[in-house]
């Protein structure tokens, strides 16, 4: 026999032995005190050898309810992930594990076969006491021993390592790879580590750039060309003896339909031993598709020219654009709120919402958008379907979805996804893709683990947006009974027991109502002094605190008010506790302190701010006690007064470079509180000897009001422009700037109308780049100067966006199909 | 086969020491308990235990009390067996259901509420509305693995103790999903529908097998 065949040998033997042996022994005991006889035990019947055998009933009994027992034990070792029983997972679990996981319990099953043949046999207890000791048994291999357990950590990988290729910056998918002139197949790429290294081949030296893209980019400063490389550097990790090794650079080709694509510059790579699903790796990088951008962006004119109310042809070419399409008209709505009727329009279409009349059909409607972010496994409420659940907000029945929603969190045990802000409001999302999506916005992740129950599923993501906007409506509405509130906060509070509280809690608190106000305000005069157990105790970052002294401050309403006015001592002592390692860099000040802000002088905020100021002084980085101090003022507006922030600024002396980060808060604050805090400042700033740090401190401080800034700055060039100060190379210079940075400049509507036909002429590229309605107009006028120049230049701005508007929009969707992606294989390089 | 009241009623005052302390306990224990009741408390499941083996203990003893004498009566042992469980199912009743009601009817809801001004309370009440039912099928499963238990252990024929380590066996497995609950839904299912198997089988058991009862008269 071969070392080889040995070890499989052994390796197939391991659960023989690991299970028998310890059945066995139960088993000896058994039979040693049957033989003592000794009073009182099971074993001891006293009856002769030659008494009957039980009866055939008896028998049939006894292994029935052996039966029974033995697959109720049976089913919960090997199917309970906590305990190691992975029975129900094996698709997420690297082979060897699956294949050790399934022989424990074909060995586990066929003894416990075995065994009810002889409990069958009139032997139940000799039966009984081997299951048991053959169940102890699997239980130690699959929970102790670690012998069919995934790796949980360190260096050695023992399966085989998955790895995953994906383009970041853009949500296209299905774009051609190639690695090193490998390729590899359509993105997202999954395959094994060492599939990847079998097949890519190692490049000492980088691939020549021969054909890069040139982009002149405009900026204010002046005019620069950027290179966007078709060879994409990223970085793979390396195995090494079974081990993921160090990540060594390779170069990618990326191609879309027959669109080439480019470094957008930004590459990632990581890898991790994985706690169920095995050893894993990943890289990805930024690409960026031109043309598909040039399209994208051409759509949005399209839809700016009809005036946000595009055909149904635009939206199917949108739609092509997956995440991009709907993503691309919320960042256009940052600066043009007129946009978010394009999406307005968009759900309308895609969800036939003019037909919805009454709750029935709304709620068929919701039930729509459901089942389609439960089939693609996503559920983003700013996208379109998103937007069209918003919209449905009024005709929803709140008792339905209460009935639903209140199940639902009777059997959720956890809760995953993200938050991000985008149009200046929150938005949620879960996705159980393999890559969750590029929103292009900070998200913060979550996963919250309350107990047990499942998690909860993506269509029930689309509930909970539901019954959020909901709420909110009822809440504007000022409606008597809120059966959201009446049913689920109970529900909520009801979750908590038990587990986790603090998220159905947070959430109970969100909806609001007089239950979880009753509830809390008794939980907190129960708990007064706090017990040391976990559940009384909540840990923040200066450590543990009452759990529901501390809820309870956060209560929204005149309940709450009552109660942070009449325990103020307390909770300015638990502020003093959470501060005492409070960071000073992350807004994490306690929100109780600033819910009281209409009572003025007399607010707790403006109460605490003393004692925050003493903790900020002794704070030893000085920046950020600055930071932390104009933080707290922010929040504390309008109760905070413009000296205060100027104390703040006179408090630190140190480096001014800082200071300038600083000055960039102060752009949170109501226009003439910013601006009499700044005029503050200027004085403050006035001071300083270093003329240096003076300018470039003024200069900052001008930058608060972008608006203002803009507008300022508009002036400034209408005055050169005026006095004749720019040449024409920085005339052009200007309006290639405007067109492709600054369309929305004010400068562009002062050169409009200024009297100089020069200067009108100048306003027409950038007036063309942004078609929008109220430009529309100024162009019009442009269009019948009495300039010739102006007129025919604007004239034939106006062709260009009749040619736009009478374009197929199907001609500007997402991809253009290559018609054989090997044949298009880009080369090697030198 | 009619009801026999005396019969009955003479079965039943053989258990009633263990009602007599039972129900007390746990009508204090209802009202008073300050947690919201569960279907994973231990020493609740260790009180049904302790009393389902109390009150077939006490009912089905057949060496004193006099069971001898009744055996002899012309009773069949059918009759004899179906007042034994009829007996049984009272006792249990009888400290059950009263405390079933407490939760069932606001009375402890409101004694948390309004006298102890536990914060848990009304809004648990509708938590606790399911836990007696457990409890009764608790009642039923161990009734009918005790009752085989005894029936089996006084068999003329060879592996008496196997209803005893039968019965071990459930009360481990019961104690071990107290401790660590039905992980998914199914398993619940599948819990439920094999201790109900489970027991119907020992019920039917037991039954065939008292009527080949050793009596110790």
């Amino acid at each position: 026999m071969s070392g080889q065949t040995w070890n499989s040998f052994v390796q197939w033997m391991m659960p023989v032995f690991l299970l028998g042996g310890p059945a066995v022994l139960v088993w000896l005991t058994w039979r040693a005190i049957r033989r003592r006889r000794w009073a009182g035990m099971p074993g001891g019947d006293q009856l002769p050898h030659t008494a009957p055998a039980p009866a055939r009933l008896a028998r049939l009994v006894e292994t029935l309810a052996l039966a029974a027992l033995g697959l109720v034990v049976f089913a919960l070792i090997a199917t309970e992930p906590h305990t190691s029983g992975l029975l129900l997972r094996l698709d997420e679990l690297p082979a060897y594990v699956a294949e050790r996981q399934k022989a424990a319990a074909l060995i586990a099953g066929m003894g416990f076969f075995g065994l009810l043949l002889l409990a069958a046999a009139g032997r139940t207890s000799s039966a009984a006491c081997l299951l048991a000791g053959l169940f102890v048994a699997y239980a130690i291999v699959l929970n102790v021993t670690g012998w069919a357990s995934p790796p949980r950590s360190g260096g050695t990988v023992v399966g085989p390592v998955q790895y995953t290729i994906q383009l970041t910056e853009t949500n296209a998918t299905g774009a051609d790879l190639w690695v090193n002139g490998v390729y590899l197949g359509k993105t997202p790429i999954e395959m094994t580590l060492a599939e990847f290294h079998q097949k890519v081949p190692h490049w000492s030296d980088p691939p020549v750039d021969d054909e890069p893209l040139q982009v002149t980019q405009y900026r204010r400063a002046g005019t620069s060309i950027r290179e966007y490389s078709p060879w994409i550097r990223f970085r793979a990790s390396t195995l090494s003896g079974g081990a993921i090794g160090e990540p060594e650079a390779y170069y990618a080709r990326v191609m879309l339909g027959d669109e080439v694509g480019y470094a957008g510059g930004g590459s990632s790579s990581g890898s991790g031993s994985g706690t169920s699903s095995g050893p894993h790796a990943s890289s990805s990088f930024d690409v960026i598709f031109p043309e598909r951008q040039r399209r994208l962006d051409a759509l949005l004119n399209q839809a700016r020219l009809a005036d946000y109310q595009p055909t149904a042809a635009w939206f199917e070419a949108m739609q092509s654009y997956d995440e991009d399409g709907w993503l691309a008209v919320r960042r256009a709505a940052e600066d043009e709120p007129a946009m978010l009727t394009v999406l307005d329009a968009w759900a309308r279409w895609r969800y036939d919402l003019d037909a919805v009349r009454n709750a029935a059909s709304a709620w068929a409607v919701f039930e729509r958008i459901g089942d389609e972010a439960q089939q693609a496994q996503q559920y983003i409420s700013a996208s379109v379907a998103g937007h069209a659940l918003e919209q449905l907000t009024p005709y929803l029945d709140p008792a339905r979805l209460a009935e639903r929603a209140e199940l639902i969190i009777e059997r959720t045990g956890s809760y995953r996804g993200f938050t991000f802000r985008m149009n200046g409001r929150d938005h949620l999302g879960t996705s159980r893709r393999p890559h969750p999506p590029y929103l292009g916005v900070r998200t913060s992740s979550y996963y919250i683990g309350i107990g047990a129950g499942n998690e909860l599923p993506v269509r029930d993501h689309v509930l909970a947006h539901a019954v959020w906007q909901v709420d909110e409506h009822l809440d504007q509405r000022g409606t008597a009974t809120n059966p959201l509130e009446a049913r689920l906060t109970p529900a909520l509070i009801r979750r908590a027991y038990g587990s986790q509280p603090d998220r159905p809690l947070r959430m109970a608190m969100r909806l609001g109502g007089p239950v979880i106000e009753r509830f809390l305000l008794r939980m907190a005069a129960r708990q007064d002094p706090p017990s040391d157990d976990w559940h009384d105790q909540i840990h923040l970052s200066g450590g543990a605190v009452n759990r529901w002294l501390y809820l309870a401050a956060h209560l929204p309403g005149p309940g709450g008010d009552a109660f942070r006015h009449t325990h103020r001592d307390q909770l300015f002592e638990m502020a003093g506790r959470i501060l005492v390692r409070h960071s000073f860099r992350d807004d994490d000040l306690p929100d109780y302190l600033f819910m009281d802000l209409h009572r003025g002088a007399s607010s707790m905020a403006m109460q605490y701010w003393p004692r925050f100021d003493n903790v900020a002084d002794q704070h030893r980085h000085r920046y950020d006690a600055l930071k932390g101090r104009w933080q707290y003022l922010i929040r504390m507006e309008p109760a905070s007064s413009a000296a205060m922030y100027v104390d703040a600024w006179r408090s630190y002396e140190q480096d001014y470079s800082w200071r300038s980060e600083a000055i960039q808060l102060l752009g949170a604050l109501p226009a003439d509180k910013r601006e009499a805090v700044a005029e503050l400042l200027r004085e403050e700033v006035h001071r300083l000897e270093d003329e240096g740090d003076r300018q470039y401190l003024l200069r900052e401080l001008e930058t608060l009001d972008p608006t203002a800034a803009r507008q300022a700055e508009a002036e400034r060039f209408m005055a050169q422009l005026h006095a004749g100060e720019l040449t024409q190379a920085k005339r052009t210079h200007l309006v290639n700037w405007l067109t492709h940075e600054a369309p929305r400049h004010p400068l562009v509507t002062m050169l409009a109308e200024a009297s100089d036909p020069a200067l009108r002429r100048m306003a027409v590229p950038p007036l063309a780049a942004l078609p929008t309605p109220g430009r529309r107009v100024v162009l019009e006028k442009l269009a019948a100067d009495d300039d010739a120049a102006v007129r025919t230049a604007a004239r034939a701005a106006w062709e260009q966006w009749a040619d736009l508007s009478a374009t197929d929009p199907q001609t500007l969707a997402a991809t253009r199909p290559a018609a054989n992606a090997h044949d298009a294989e880009p080369s090697r390089g030198p | 086969m009619y009801p026999k009241p005396h019969l009955l009623a003479w079965l039943y005052t053989r258990s009633l020491p263990a009602t007599l302390v039972a129900l007390p306990v746990a009508v204090a224990f209802v009202l008073l308990w300050p947690e919201p009741l569960g279907p994973r408390m231990p020493w609740v499941w260790l009180f049904i235990c302790v009393h389902a083996l109390a009150v077939v203990a006490l009912t089905q003893r057949t060496a004193t009390g006099g069971a001898g004498f009744l055996y002899t009566r012309g009773f069949s042992r059918d009759a004899l067996w179906v007042h034994l469980l009829l007996a049984e199912g009272l006792a249990v009743l009888c400290v059950w259901l009263p405390a079933a009601l407490l939760v069932w009817t606001p009375v402890r809801s409101v004694v948390q509420d309004r006298w102890l001004a536990n914060p848990w309370f009304p809004v648990m009440r509708a938590s606790e509305l399911a836990v007696p039912w457990g409890w009764l099928a608790g009642y039923v499963l161990l009734l009918a693995v005790f009752a085989y238990a005894q029936v089996r252990r006084w068999q003329p024929t060879r592996e008496r103790a196997a209803g005893t380590l039968l019965a071990a066996g459930t009360v481990a497995v019961g104690l071990t999903l107290v401790a660590e609950g039905f992980h998914t839904e199914w398993y619940g299912y599948l819990t439920w529908t094999a201790l109900a198997v489970a027991a119907l089988a020992m019920l039917v058991g037991a039954w065939r097998l008292h009527r080949r009862l050793e009596v110790h008269a």
